[in-house]
């Protein structure tokens, strides 16, 4: 029996973003925002994508919404190459893939009421009459905990947590195929943010669906997702199912990554590896290994080649040269 | 009354503070007290609104500015072989010397915390000679071993560097550098990591610790990460509603909580490891409802409306602090009830 196939497929996926060249220089510069990533989406599979600031993993969330083109590479949706599809065949897309953003209001009207908000997508997409998308709104607003009443109230009316719940209304409301979560609960109180990610674990389990999940909070990430990708400096470092990842981390960014969390335990032991300096410059990242210049098992060969995301073990990747660490 | 070795550095009693807005009257902090004794780190935690950057900025006297007033209570910074000094009470002149000097604050955002027209040595500089009587040269000096000491690589050409060309962690660690240029006897870090990635923070929190240990400071550490307060944090303060609900040890807070919304707080954190645990569950728990309208706080306890152990008498009058075990407090007459 063959695989089956993935709901979205990312190939070599690449952006670069130009920088604005200073007079009379020739040389065009480029920030390596992603560099050739690949990886697969199952089907009612939450896939969380990990990593610090600029490691890329807002620019891959935004490319697969196409909110920004790719350089190269391929979008492979429910088996069609988005990823240069033209605006007009994009729109039918726009459909299937939604995004739930950190603050889904600081983008957004605050003059219009809630219930405007979340009808705005089914109108853009003639879904419903009028009467229906009321009913409708009625019906997303108890899915996510919230009375029907909000519809009339505006944005500012709402706490955090609620204005969150609206925000997966939203994207609830054209029922969506795929959903891209972009850090949807860092801004949330403690509290709160537990509030939101069982509803999102709720939502999961009643309409099945499918979600990449983009956070920086590796425990919130261990809690809610199935599969995690870790990113660093726009590539790939490591893809494992959790229990993997966090367990036996491969490579040695995870493993820095993890040994830097704080734990909610004043009684844990156990080493921190500190990863010495900063995140290089993505204009001029450091050639072969991404990560070299701040990896404490670099060899002289990791300024070589830059390594590929191999399969060490069924379903767990990674990018590094060497098998003799962790 | 000179202060001896036993006297704890900062004592905080009863501090009330409150901020008049459109609504009526908001009290941020109503009746809070907690001691800090010298080169101990209290860490304060509670989420939003829960008054705990308040209590900081009562500390510095900085909330005047946003409308706000210290109404009553006690802020006393006490010095080896000096005398009390009483916060609340010190004319402007003197309180100006208290902060740098004595008492420094670093901020979350540290992009707006500097200047952006002027170097980031210039700001050391300025920081250092407003407090202490050096050269100009001197200053510069001490300007760049304090980057040095931050962990600022190639100090000597980056303290001419302006903050735009510095990284959000590198920026965090000059800020730093600025308010320990000074050596203050108290550092108040109010959620000094927060915008920082997880790497740099564990960068910055073994900064603090390290000049922690080789200056003696003490330090009040705000922050609503329950993972960095237990690895900083010698005794925890939990704030809810503007008041400390519990207070304890580190471990007793983590271990053996005693206030109903120390418990939820902990519970609703999920927990690191829960991969590799067949049995957890993908529900978390969580804490029902909302904190209480600032304008309209519950008469008894605060925590009551959303307590799964509330009872009648909870709504009655506002609970004390019940000495609960060694050093621990919490404001909840159920405590014997309470556990994790």
């Amino acid at each position: 029996m063959s695989a089956p196939i993935p709901l979205l497929d990312v190939r070599g996926l690449t952006k670069r973003f130009p920088v604005k060249a200073k007079p009379f220089s020739r040389q065009k510069k480029f920030v390596h925002a992603v560099e050739d990533v690949s990886f697969s989406v199952g089907r009612g599979e939450v896939v969380g994508l990990v990593g610090e600031s600029g490691s890329g993993k807002t620019t891959i969330g935004r490319t697969i919404m196409r909110l920004t083109d790719p350089t190269a590479g391929q979008i492979v949706y429910d088996g069609t190459d988005i990823a240069h599809l033209p605006r007009r065949q994009m729109m039918a897309f726009r459909r299937k893939i939604q995004m739930v953003f950190q603050d889904p209001f600081a983008s957004l009207n605050p003059r219009s009421k809630v219930g405007e908000l979340i009808a705005e997508g089914m109108e853009i997409h003639g879904i419903g009459t009028p009467a229906e998308r009321r009913a409708e709104v009625s019906r997303l607003l108890g899915l996510v905990g919230l009375s029907a009443e909000a519809a009339q109230r505006f944005p500012h009316e709402f706490s955090g947590g609620q204005r969150q719940r609206i925000g997966i209304a939203r994207a609830l409301a054209v029922s969506p195929g795929f959903i891209v979560a972009d850090e949807p609960v860092s801004a949330l109180d403690v509290s709160v943010q537990a509030q939101v990610l069982n509803l999102l674990q709720d939502l999961k389990e009643q309409l099945g669906l499918t979600i990449l999940f983009i956070a920086h909070d590796l425990s919130v990430v261990e809690h809610f997702c199935d599969r995690v990708i870790v990113m660093y400096l726009g590539r790939i470092m490591e893809i494992a199912p959790r229990e993997r990842l966090y367990a036996a981390p491969k490579h040695p960014y995870t493993e820095a990554l993890l040994s830097a969390a704080p734990v909610p335990d004043p009684d844990r032991e156990g080493k921190r590896i500190v990863l010495e300096g900063d995140i290089p410059s993505p204009i001029n990242p450091p050639s072969g290994c991404v990560l070299r210049t701040r990896c404490r098992y670099a060899l002289p060969e990791c300024a070589q080649i830059v390594p590929p995301l191999r399969e060490i073990a069924p379903g767990h990747l990674k990018a590094c040269i060497r098998d003799d660490i962790l | 009354m000179t202060t001896t070795s036993a006297t704890p550095l900062l004592e905080v009693e009863g501090l009330k503070t409150s901020f008049k807005t459109s609504r009526g009257i908001v009290k941020s902090v109503d009746d809070v007290s907690f001691v800090i004794p010298a080169g101990t780190t209290l860490g304060v935690v509670g989420e939003s609104g829960s008054g705990k950057s308040v209590t900081s900025l009562s500390i510095m006297r900085l909330v005047a500015r946003g409308g706000g007033s210290i109404d009553d209570g006690v802020i006393r910074l006490n010095k080896p072989g000096q005398p009390a000094i009483d916060i609340r009470n010190l004319d402007e002149k003197s309180m100006r010397r208290v902060r740098g000097n004595d008492i420094a604050m670093i901020f979350q955002e540290p992009m707006t915390s500097l200047d952006p027209v002027w170097s980031i040595g210039d700001q050391i500089i300025e920081a250092v000679r407003l407090h202490q009587k050096v050269s100009r040269a001197e200053a510069r000096e001490k300007a760049i071993e304090m980057l040095r000491l931050v962990g600022i690589p190639a100090p000597e050409s980056r303290v001419d560097d302006f903050p735009h060309q510095l990284s959000g962690g590198m920026r965090q660690r000059v800020m730093i550098a600025i308010a320990l240029s000074c050596r203050p006897a108290l550092l108040i870090a109010d959620e000094p990591t927060t915008a920082l990635d997880v790497t740099i923070q564990a960068q910055i929190l073994n900064l603090i610790r390290r000049l922690q240990k080789e200056i003696g400071m003490s330090v009040l550490f705000i922050t609503h990460n329950l993972g960095v307060v237990a690895e900083i944090a010698d005794r925890v303060a939990v704030m809810y509603a503007g008041q400390v609900v519990e207070e304890g040890p580190v471990r007793a807070i983590f271990s053996a909580p005693r206030h109903p919304y120390t418990v939820g707080l902990l519970k609703s954190i999920p927990t690191p490891g829960s991969s590799s645990n067949p049995m957890a569950s993908r529900k978390l728990d969580t804490i029902g409802g909302a904190p209480p309208d600032p304008v309209a706080l519950p008469h008894g306890c605060r925590f009551a409306p959303r307590c799964p152990l509330a009872i009648d008498e909870c709504q009655k009058a506002p609970p004390p602090l019940f000495p609960v075990g060694e050093n621990h407090g919490a404001r909840c007459i159920r405590w014997p009830e309470v556990s994790k």
